[in-house]
């Protein structure tokens, strides 16, 4: 997901180049508050207009505890936005408020009820302790993320280059994450010029069970993919499993088995995804 | 209709176009002044859009000062548009439809 | 792309502030002393640009050599006019070389005079001084032998009073102009208002304020002359061409009445720059003989002077009594305090 300042007009024209899954044009911290109104109205063309081909296209709004938020979400709806992404959410409740916002936009724009999603940023300590309910708390939920610069702000500490201060955090909202079905995504890493640390950290997220990162530059979009990019061995294997499936449907067979063994629920799952990782990071 | 003020909007970053807009002291036409790095290609095609958007807001006799730097229609459309609202003292305020209403 | 630009207002206690004045050197001006603001553009911690304001005008505009021809110019200059609209001014004025001129224009800058291979006026507004003209045509009269004065009134004394009053029986309709200066030691209203209760007797006369337009030597900026001593000469001539071309023309004017000035070197260069210059817009010159009152001409100069020193029974018998009047405001008091803080103005 490639984070694009939504008052940049060069930058929300070309972010589509940079090959990211995803891009987030944001309006809410890279925004100054005398700029939030172009900002969005910039957005608001740019999803009108550029086309951004099959790439998800996400506004990060800002808070409605704000005076811009309401408008915001107005805004992308009727811009054509795949999903919302709100940030600083500490409670469900955060997010049935712009769910019902969400909704009376969408009837208002003629816009499919239910077809945009949502996503939030857990940026706090009592929004990671809500993890589970703010999981929980819509249909529309496709992801939780990481917010991580005010969330080491809230904790009184600040960020390291391991990242011990975040093992909590990643891992209470990758179990909530897990148990409603949804992605977890980490945090962005600040330091454009230490690549390395990037890769590390890329690297431990991977581990832990992430479905993606968030990142700040184009130049960061590279190492993500290569770092999530199934192995030719992996990726042989699974086109294997799906020609074997192919095979079994056109037979008419109900029992699908590869090289002798059985092929069971799981198995087809992860073969999917290893396609689908390895589609993304091309 | 006529503006409440003076207002701006956008930058002189490449790709973005600076809308200046001012109520025009003479007369009752808009004015239209361009400079573009893009001129002998598209000075027409923007001032175009330029005064299509003032239109749509019903705007009436207005000065544009314009500084182009190779935007993409989309963000002249945006950038006269978040002026035109702050001129207005409408730039949070405006109902949304309006916006959108092509 | 990624690392922006970014601007902000400078000071001389700030690490970089030795870089913006290396800069404005190497770009062989120097920083208006009269600057109220500098700001600096910068990428990551390199200077890249400097501008500085005074009023509505921006001055002392340097880039660094390795980016002329990127876009660090507009960038920094709608940073600063940003600033500048935010400070409610509606209008913005830049002095320039003649060389210089067109990389304004690119920016939408428009050309308002220029005193050639000298300096260039521009401003901000597409049809600014043009929109004045036609504004001064609002007040324009139906008399055949229209006059002028243009005058600072800091503050409006007998001197000037008997100037307006000798004018105005020589002519049919006189406009006195008020310079809109904020570099007087009286606020631009009250100087404005003193003339207007100090002519009121004089029904064939007209007060307007001078605008923008009228150029003031106080605040005209000489850092990019190579010559500086021609400053003054340059900016009279650009006024002069201004006010003949957009003043006079607008309002058929064609006298203009001035006090001589025998012992002040600047007025006296003015006045002669007049008779060259202005007769070429069909405007006649006309010297006035100051007014004396005991050994010396009456001037606002020598009124400031006896108001610094307090000397209240002496300036009584230089100013007519509305000014004298309005010396006794809490308004009038306060300037005359200020005066009293700095006797060693001008």
């Amino acid at each position: 997901m490639l984070y694009v300042p939504g008052s940049n007009p060069g930058m929300l024209a070309d972010a589509v180049i940079y090959g990211a899954d995803s891009i987030m044009f944001d309006l809410e911290d890279a925004i100054s508050l005398r700029e939030k109104d172009s900002a969005r109205l910039l957005v608001y063309r740019a999803l009108q207009t550029v086309d951004f081909g099959s790439t998800e296209l996400v506004c990060r709004i800002n808070g409605l505890d704000t005076p811009f938020g309401e408008k915001d979400i107005e805004a992308v709806v009727a811009g054509g936005i795949h999903v919302v992404r709100l940030p600083k959410t500490e409670t469900a409740e955060d997010i049935q408020q712009v769910e019902a916002l969400i909704e009376k936009a969408e009837v208002k724009y003629g816009r499919e009820v239910g077809s945009i999603k949502m996503m939030a940023a857990i940026e706090s300590a009592l929004g990671i302790m809500n993890a589970y309910e703010i999981a929980h708390a819509s249909q529309r939920l496709i992801g939780i993320a990481l917010g991580a610069e005010d969330y080491v702000t809230n904790l009184k500490t600040k960020r390291s280059p391991g990242g011990i201060e975040l093992l909590y955090a990643r891992s209470q909202l990758l179990n909530a994450a897990r148990s409603a079905g949804i992605a977890a995504l980490d945090t962005v890493y600040s330091d454009i010029d230490n690549m390395t640390g990037f890769a590390e950290e890329v690297e431990l997220i991977k581990q832990l069970g992430f479905d993606g990162k968030s990142v700040i530059n184009p130049r960061q979009i590279p190492v993500v993919h290569q770092l999530f990019k199934p192995t030719d061995k992996e990726i042989a294997h699974a086109k294997d499993v799906v020609k074997a499936i192919e095979e079994a449907e056109a037979k008419g067979l109900g029992v699908i088995s590869l090289r002798g063994k059985m092929i069971d629920k799981p198995i087809v799952e992860r073969a999917l995804r290893i396609l689908d990782l390895s589609e993304a990071s091309e | 209709m006529k503006l409440k003020k003076e207002a701006s909007a956008g930058t002189m970053d490449s790709c973005d176009i600076n809308i200046r807009l001012e109520n025009n002291p003479l007369g009752t036409t808009n004015e239209i002044h361009l400079k573009s790095i893009v001129e002998k290609q598209y000075g027409d095609h923007i001032r175009n859009l330029i005064s299509q958007v003032i239109d749509k807001y019903g705007l009436e006799s207005v000065v544009v000062n314009a500084v182009d730097r190779g935007a993409l229609d989309c963000t002249i459309k945006a950038r006269v548009e978040s002026a035109i609202q702050r001129g207005l003292d409408q730039a949070h305020t405006l109902e949304w439809s309006v916006v959108h209403h092509e | 792309m990624i690392e922006k630009t970014f601007t902000k207002e400078m000071g001389p206690e700030d690490f970089h502030w030795q870089d913006i004045l290396n800069l404005i050197e190497m770009n062989d001006i120097k920083l208006d002393p009269n600057v109220e603001h500098t700001f600096g553009i910068f990428k990551e911690d390199k200077l890249l640009g400097t501008a500085s304001t005074l009023s509505n005008t921006i001055r002392s505009i340097a880039i660094n050599s390795q980016e002329k021809g990127s876009n660090i110019l507009g960038e920094l200059i709608h940073e600063v006019m940003q600033f500048l609209y935010d400070e409610g001014y509606s209008n913005i004025f830049i002095y320039t070389k003649c060389e210089s001129a067109k990389s304004f224009e690119h920016i939408g800058f428009y050309e308002i005079e220029r005193v050639e291979s000298k300096v260039v006026l521009l401003e901000r507004k597409p049809h600014g001084i043009k929109n004045f003209a036609c504004y001064l045509k609002s007040f324009k009269t139906t008399h055949d032998h229209v006059g002028a004065i243009v005058m600072n009134g800091n503050p409006f004394t007998l001197g000037h009073q008997y100037l307006v009053e000798y004018a105005a029986s020589n002519c049919d309709f006189l406009y006195i102009f008020v310079v809109d200066s904020t570099h007087t030691s009286f606020p631009s209203d009250d100087r404005y208002k003193l003339i207007l209760s100090g002519t009121s007797h004089l029904d064939n006369v007209y007060v307007i304020k001078g605008s923008d337009y009228i150029i003031s030597d106080a605040t005209f900026p000489t850092y990019f002359l190579k010559r500086p001593e021609e400053g003054t000469q340059i900016q009279t001539e650009l006024d002069l061409k201004i006010f003949g071309h957009y003043f006079a023309e607008s309002l058929n004017i064609t006298k203009r009445f001035v006090g001589t000035e025998p012992y002040c070197g600047t007025t006296s260069l003015y006045n002669e720059q007049m008779k060259r210059i202005l007769p070429h817009y069909g405007v006649e010159i006309v010297e006035i003989p100051r007014k004396v009152f005991g050994t010396d001409a009456i001037s606002a100069s020598r009124v400031r002077v006896l108001l610094a020193k307090g000397n209240m029974k002496d300036v009584k018998k230089l100013v007519p009594e509305s000014t004298y009047q309005y010396f006794k405001t809490v308004q009038g008091k306060q300037v005359i305090e200020k005066l009293k803080d700095s006797t060693s103005r001008h």
